[in-house]
């Protein structure tokens, strides 16, 4: 219980207007406190639930985003309450990669799945496309008198269009999905710009330099030594 | 494919290969002899034939050789045919007729559905010899022994190759239960790991995600600690001794206070170490299974131990699972390595586990000694 009044006040701190709902379904509290810290961390609302029954009696009095179904619960499986829930994308997680065949064999656009154990990072990044497939990414991201467009791709300050190249926009957009959370320069090359091999991560540096420049945002984008870099709402 | 299959399919195929060269091995030289040897006998019976014609020949003025000649129709011939002349003239002919071949040679000939060894022979002035012996017994010998032999080398490659897939089968499943087990506390440790990296957490949120990594470790060390006592159990040498029951139950009693103990007899003959780990993981299960103080109860009388709780029960199968995890295999059921690790135990004292259980009334492990 101590885990959910600490999520309660990271959320109310977040000056973000629109968020995903998002419902947890995982019987491991540990795992489960796990996601929705992280979820928290870049704007998400998480519900927790960590029985089927739990989940199901949430989604009947309220509606979500998006929803998080672990396979194996003690009650019943991810599978039957997706199928009750039928109509919510939702993302699987799975301990077992014979399960991944099964959800594969799904077929539904909106849906993915991700194996224990798997990175916070990568499992912010398949919530991320998968709300941009079903329409239900945010569209809008404000801080200060800084607004980014998601849908249009453009930056305004005070209402004033500011002029970004494409590479500088992609990595603003890398790094305001996933605030609060630092990314390494090489996830920030392959999120951003598509580059996956290793070296030459100095052109991060140069383009965050200039973000920091052009957008006033000296603080918000902290750098982490020797790891990478961080959008803080509160530096 | 999975690496697995792979190999086990590699394996088959090595033992299908060794087997069938062993036996060609074997088959090949016992082929070879028998046809040698039925050529040899051949050879020389037509040679013994050949000589007593030349000998009856030699004294007879050639016109009237044709009609000496027929005294062979009586010969003993031991079952061959065979046919005396000169030129395009058969003087006499034990039938049926042997094959007409080249001079001087023996062969193999299918004739007629029977498998005819043909031997050409001259004589002095031009007098030819053609023998043939039936030795289509014998060739159909050797047909059905290779038959027989092709059939036992695919009848033990199948029995082989079922064993293996049952052994194979039996030494992953734990490692796959294993897997499994492990992926939670990595996931947990991995997680909070990389929250304290790369987030700024209050100092209240950072204790909490240390208290997290710290309890899945332990857990981790929990996990290696049983499989250690798994492969104890099956390979280290059983060692019975008296145990005082009423000194277990005071172990175990330390380890869970929720425990109530009902002891029915003092000592038993049992391996102390590991019926302490089988009615540990039985009473942690009870504990996990029951609400937070609810009690657990040991009853022990001669020949038997049973654990019983009123604790959330299982379903079915889950039921079925823990009765007999070697065979049961549904993936939806979080099976852990405490259940199939007290069942060889149990079987290690001769003794069988047994669970019963009723949905949100509790559930009874029941350990009977047979023996």
């Amino acid at each position: 219980m101590k885990m959910r009044s600490m999520i309660i006040r990271v959320s109310k701190a977040k000056p973000v207007t629109t968020m995903a709902r998002i419902l947890i379904l995982e019987d491991e509290r540990a795992i489960n406190d796990l996601i929705a810290l992280n979820l928290n961390m870049v704007g998400h609302t998480p519900v927790q639930a960590f029985t089927g029954k739990e989940a199901l009696a949430l989604a009947a009095h309220e509606s979500f985003d998006l929803l998080l179904l672990d396979v194996m619960l003690p009650d019943t499986d991810g599978f039957s309450v997706y199928e009750k829930l039928k109509g919510t994308p939702a993302i699987f997680l799975t301990a077992l990669s014979e399960t991944a065949d099964k959800v594969k064999g799904f077929e539904r656009g909106a849906d993915d799945y991700i194996v224990k154990p798997f990175e916070m990072t990568e499992l912010l990044l398949r919530i991320e496309a998968v709300l941009r497939r079903t329409q239900r990414s945010e569209e809008h991201y404000r801080l200060g008198s800084m607004d980014i467009d998601f849908v249009a791709k453009s930056v305004t300050i005070d209402g004033k269009p500011v002029d970004l190249t494409m590479q500088e926009y992609a990595l603003l957009e890398v790094l305001v999905k996933n605030r609060n959370i630092a990314l390494s320069r090489q996830k920030l090359m392959k999120e951003a710009w598509d580059i996956s091999f290793m070296g030459e991560s100095r052109t991060v540096d140069v383009h965050v330099q200039r973000l920091r420049k052009k957008l006033g945002l000296g603080d918000h984008i902290a750098t982490l030594y020797r790891f990478g870099y961080r959008f803080e709402e509160q530096p | 494919m999975k690496l697995r299959q792979k190999s086990y399919l590699l394996t088959v195929l090595l033992i299908t290969l060794v087997l069938h060269a062993s036996v060609l091995f074997v088959l090949l030289p016992n082929i070879r002899m028998t046809v040698s040897s039925a050529e040899a006998r051949a050879l020389g019976e037509e040679k013994a034939l050949a000589l007593a014609a030349d000998r009856l020949f030699e004294d007879v003025a050639v016109e009237d050789r044709p009609i000496y000649a027929r005294a062979f129709s009586i010969y003993d011939s031991g079952g061959a045919t065979f046919a005396i002349g000169s030129g395009d003239a058969t003087w006499v002919l034990v039938e049926p007729a042997p094959p007409v071949i080249e001079t001087g040679r023996i062969r193999w000939i299918e004739q007629d559905g029977r498998t005819l060894l043909t031997i050409a022979d001259t004589l002095s002035d031009g007098i030819w010899l053609r023998y043939a012996l039936d030795e289509t017994a014998t060739i159909r010998r050797l047909k059905w022994q290779s038959i027989g032999a092709a059939l036992l080398c695919t009848a033990l490659t199948a029995a082989i190759a079922a064993a293996l897939y049952i052994i194979q089968e039996r030494v992953y499943r734990p490692i796959d239960r294993l897997a499994h087990e492990l992926r939670t506390p990595l996931t947990v440790i991995r997680g909070y790991g990389e929250l304290l990296e790369r987030t700024k957490l209050t100092p209240e949120q950072q204790h909490t995600a240390a208290g997290y990594i710290v309890a899945e470790s332990e857990r981790l060390g929990e996990i290696s600690q049983k499989l250690l006592t798994m492969s104890d159990a099956r390979t280290r040498a059983y060692r019975p001794e008296r145990v005082d029951l009423h000194a277990i139950a005071a172990h175990l009693k330390n380890t869970y206070p929720t425990l109530n103990c009902e002891i029915g007899c003092d000592t038993m003959t049992a391996d102390r170490a590991l019926l302490l780990s089988m009615l540990g993981n039985l009473i942690g299960n009870a504990v996990k299974a029951s609400a937070a103080g609810s009690p657990v109860q040991m009853r022990i009388e001669p020949g038997m131990i049973e654990i019983t709780d009123r604790g959330r029960g299982m379903n079915a199968q889950h039921l079925a699972y823990v009765n007999d995890p070697s065979h049961a295999r549904n993936p939806s059921i979080r099976s852990g390595l405490g259940v199939p690790l007290c069942h060889e135990i149990a079987a290690l004292h001769g003794a069988t586990l047994r669970f019963t259980s009723v949905e949100g009334e509790g559930t009874t492990a029941t350990v009977l000694f047979t023996s």
